[in-house]
């Protein structure tokens, strides 16, 4: 799959951008989506002009629109019953961590212009694109980590990221290749002691490891 | 990029870290690394090299069940975070635009290293024309720097060097090939006043050839490969049979008191023996009429005269000893001597006589001879400017230091004494000599400097055109008036610290250069002075290649002259 093929289709996206504040990008998830996003997800937004901002998301909300909130007491099954249009109520919002950037189908990653409200946001699970976004140049480049755990991502969050693309490292990039490249990008944020990030790391990874 | 200088100074050297990507196990200390200034290129020998670390981290990491490789791959990458390695390197030169001298500035700050490569070598060290400069060695550098390091031969014997470093590191080699240059230099630049050599050769390795630790032969000597130019002399007489080398004879009427001083050492003579014994001779010489026999009067006792007595040369001494003395027995002789010595200097001299006399007897074991050595030709040929260069090799005796001491001083003395003869007559000697003294601190020593005719010769004749090539395992032993004198080094691996600081007097940055010498391989030396634009470290030039190369060399030189020299007979000019 191309990136373009990707984000051509509005009816693929996943939500939209809600808010921009600095360099983190609140985007507004659509209701049935919601449950496919998770901390570290890669998503692309469909900007206008030839850049398109990609992100990881760093922190998930899940909020009523309304401000308020009732206790009901009722498993999911019994309250999607009652009420079938219950989570148009709700308000399901992400932050991202703007990392990178799409420019003429290339990956990038620096942060370009920032988006616009309401420009759509595709989540990216097609592992051609998963690969070009951690081998732009075909060479392993984690340089957008930089900016995600610059934004806030702990060991927490970046043991999420991992376990999210588990699969993808062990079998496309190879483990040992993605600490040395990981363990180069904490050294260049300030990290002083690497060491718990790579246990958890090889944890993370587990039977791959 | 392979480093960059982050600080340090002149005087103190200069600390450059090597970039991550760098292997720290090629820069090896001792090596020349070069350094790209804003206006100038160093050059620096690298005088230390290591790796601080993180230690925190370093101790976390390997308590981390992880494989070997994934270690590495972590360290790679953790890069200064967990590691920084740095070399040390000490200044010794500068170049801007084509003008080179000594460092006396201090690179700027971030100053990118950069490997030495052969144009940097001839930039500073300019190149071996295989006339005056001869190469020394390929120097130890960081980067592919193959061109040999030259050594000026006329800059070199205009004043004393010295060759130290232990047992099997190369100093003979060393010796042979710096006496090869010195004579291609006088056949090929036939210099105004020749080079003569005279080479005390202890182990027979400047006459005869060179061996291998297990003490096969593995190269001609220098006497050997360039025969026609050398004369070799040996008190062993089998080897002089064998190998057609002149037989040398000690008289021991040329010696004196200070020569058995210098030798009652080693054979455990007492101080109150050495403190009487100008006592001692003038009542032989003069009191029993010895005269320059009065040596004998030591020696000779009834046991000697057995020894003596099977030997015509041996016979003609002790006949002549009883007739000047007036003795009709070794046994009156002898005792004539003592009550001499107890009435003139009492019964305590008299016991001390007795009991160390005994002790110089050793010489009897040596080739003596009543009948003149060959000690005055010796130094006759060294003089004349169509002579050989003299080697003296001990052959049997070469673990005989009492020997080889009493032979270098008679024909020390000899030296001096005729060039001191031309001095009076206020003419010049017609020649340079080159003297290569092996086991130096025997001669040079704090206690012997001032008794040796070494000393002398090193006091007062260099200005007359007498060196010295000081060759010692020991240089710390050596007077420091001797270190003083000396203004080329050449110093294979030592590492007793005294005797490293003696052989770094007069080099630049000794404080930095004192830690390349303990690590020196064998075959590697570290040479500083005249006789090289700049300190370095060199593997010395293979002896054997190189012996074959001159000899070549010269018969073609020799050919072409011959070939020059019929031409002009033939046309006439000649």
């Amino acid at each position: 799959m191309k990136w373009h093929e990707l984000i051509s289709v509005p009816q693929k996206a996943v939500g939209e951008v809600a808010s921009v504040e600095g360099s983190k990008i609140e985007v507004f998830i659509y209701p049935e989506y919601f449950s496919d996003v998770g901390i570290g997800s890669l998503m692309v937004i469909n900007s206008l002009g030839s850049i398109k901002p990609i992100g990881l998301v760093l922190r998930l909300a899940h909020t009523s629109r309304l401000g308020t909130f009732t206790p009901l007491r009722k498993p999911r099954s019994e309250i999607m019953r009652m009420f079938p249009d219950l989570e148009n109520y709700h308000k399901f919002v992400v932050t991202l961590s703007y990392t990178s950037h799409l420019t003429n189908g290339d990956v990038r990653h620096y942060r370009g212009p920032m988006p616009r409200l309401h420009d759509l946001v595709y989540l990216v699970n097609d592992e051609e694109l998963l690969l070009n976004f951690f081998k732009p140049d075909g060479r392993l480049n984690l340089d957008f980590l930089i900016y995600f755990i610059s934004d806030g991502a702990s060991l927490t969050e970046l043991r999420d990221f991992i376990f999210k693309y588990s699969k993808l490292i062990s079998s496309k990039i190879g483990i040992y290749e993605f600490i040395g490249e990981m363990v180069k990008v904490l050294t260049k944020v300030g990290v002083k002691d690497v060491i718990p990030y790579i246990e958890e790391t090889i944890k993370t990874l587990g039977d791959y490891a | 990029m392979i480093g960059k200088v982050i600080s340090g100074s002149v005087n103190k050297g200069v600390r450059a870290v090597l970039s991550n990507e760098e292997n720290i196990e090629l820069y090896p200390v001792g090596s020349l690394i070069a350094i790209k200034g804003v206006t100038k290129t160093y050059l620096g020998l690298i005088t230390d090299a290591g790796i601080d670390s993180e230690s925190n981290l370093v101790n976390k990491l390997t308590n981390l069940s992880i494989s070997n490789e994934l270690r590495e791959v972590i360290v790679k990458n953790l890069g200064s975070l967990i590691k920084r390695q740095w070399i040390e390197i000490a200044l010794i030169a500068q170049k801007e635009g084509d003008s080179v001298s000594k460092a006396s500035t201090m690179p700027s700050f971030n100053s990118d290293l950069i490997n030495v490569d052969n144009e940097v070598i001839n930039s500073f060290f300019s190149r071996s024309d295989r006339r005056v400069k001869w190469p020394l060695g390929i120097p130890k550098a960081v980067g592919k720097a193959l061109s040999p390091i030259p050594i000026d031969v006329s800059k070199l014997i205009e004043l004393s060097f010295g060759i130290y470093g232990k047992s099997g590191t190369g100093k003979t080699f060393l010796g042979n090939l710096i006496a090869s240059y010195i004579t291609m230099y006088n056949i090929i630049e036939k210099p105004e006043k020749r080079i003569k050599l005279l080479i005390f050769d202890m182990h027979s390795e400047y006459a005869l050839e060179l061996k291998d630790n297990l003490g096969r032969p593995i190269a001609d000597g220098v006497g050997k490969t360039f025969k026609d130019y050398f004369k070799a002399y040996t008190p062993d007489e089998e080897l002089a049979r064998s190998r057609g080398i002149e037989f040398l004879k000690i008289d021991y009427s040329e010696l004196t008191t200070d020569d058995l001083r210098l030798i009652a050492n080693i054979f455990g003579v007492s101080q109150t023996f050495l403190i009487q014994l100008d006592n001692f001779s003038k009542v032989l010489r003069e009191d029993i009429k010895l005269g320059d026999l009065w040596v004998w009067g030591l020696l000779i006792d009834e046991l000697s005269e057995k020894e003596l007595m099977r030997s015509v040369e041996g016979r003609r001494i002790l006949h002549e000893v009883l007739s000047r003395s007036g003795s009709s027995s070794v046994r009156a002789l002898q005792a004539r001597i003592e009550e001499r010595i107890k009435s003139a200097y009492g019964p305590s001299a008299l016991t001390t006589y007795r009991s160390q006399r005994v002790k110089l007897k050793r010489l009897l074991k040596y080739p003596y001879t009543y009948s003149g050595s060959t000690f005055k030709n010796i130094v006759n040929e060294l003089l004349d400017p169509e002579g050989p260069s003299v080697i003296i090799s001990l052959g049997r005796f070469e673990k005989e230091m009492p020997l080889y001491m009493v032979i270098a001083n008679i024909v020390a003395r000899r030296l001096r004494s005729k060039v001191m003869e031309y001095v009076e007559r206020g003419e010049d000697i017609p020649v340079k000599v080159l003297i290569f003294l092996e086991e130096a601190h025997n001669f040079l020593g704090k206690d012997t400097y001032y008794l040796s005719p070494f000393g002398d010769i090193a006091r007062e004749l260099r200005k007359r055109g007498i060196t010295l090539c000081v060759i010692d395992q020991k240089p710390s032993e050596l007077d420091p008036n001797v270190i003083t004198m000396i203004w080329t080094n050449f110093i294979f691996t030592l590492t007793d610290e005294r005797d490293i600081e003696k052989s770094l007097i007069g080099a630049p940055h000794p404080h930095l250069l004192k830690k390349i010498v303990p690590i020196l391989d064998r075959q590697e030396v570290l040479v500083y002075g005249e006789g090289v634009n700049f300190p370095v470290t060199v593997k010395v030039i293979n002896y054997m290649d190189m012996v074959k190369e001159l000899k070549g060399y010269l018969q073609n030189l020799l050919e072409k002259r011959k070939k020059l020299e019929e031409l002009y007979e033939e046309s006439g000019l000649l």
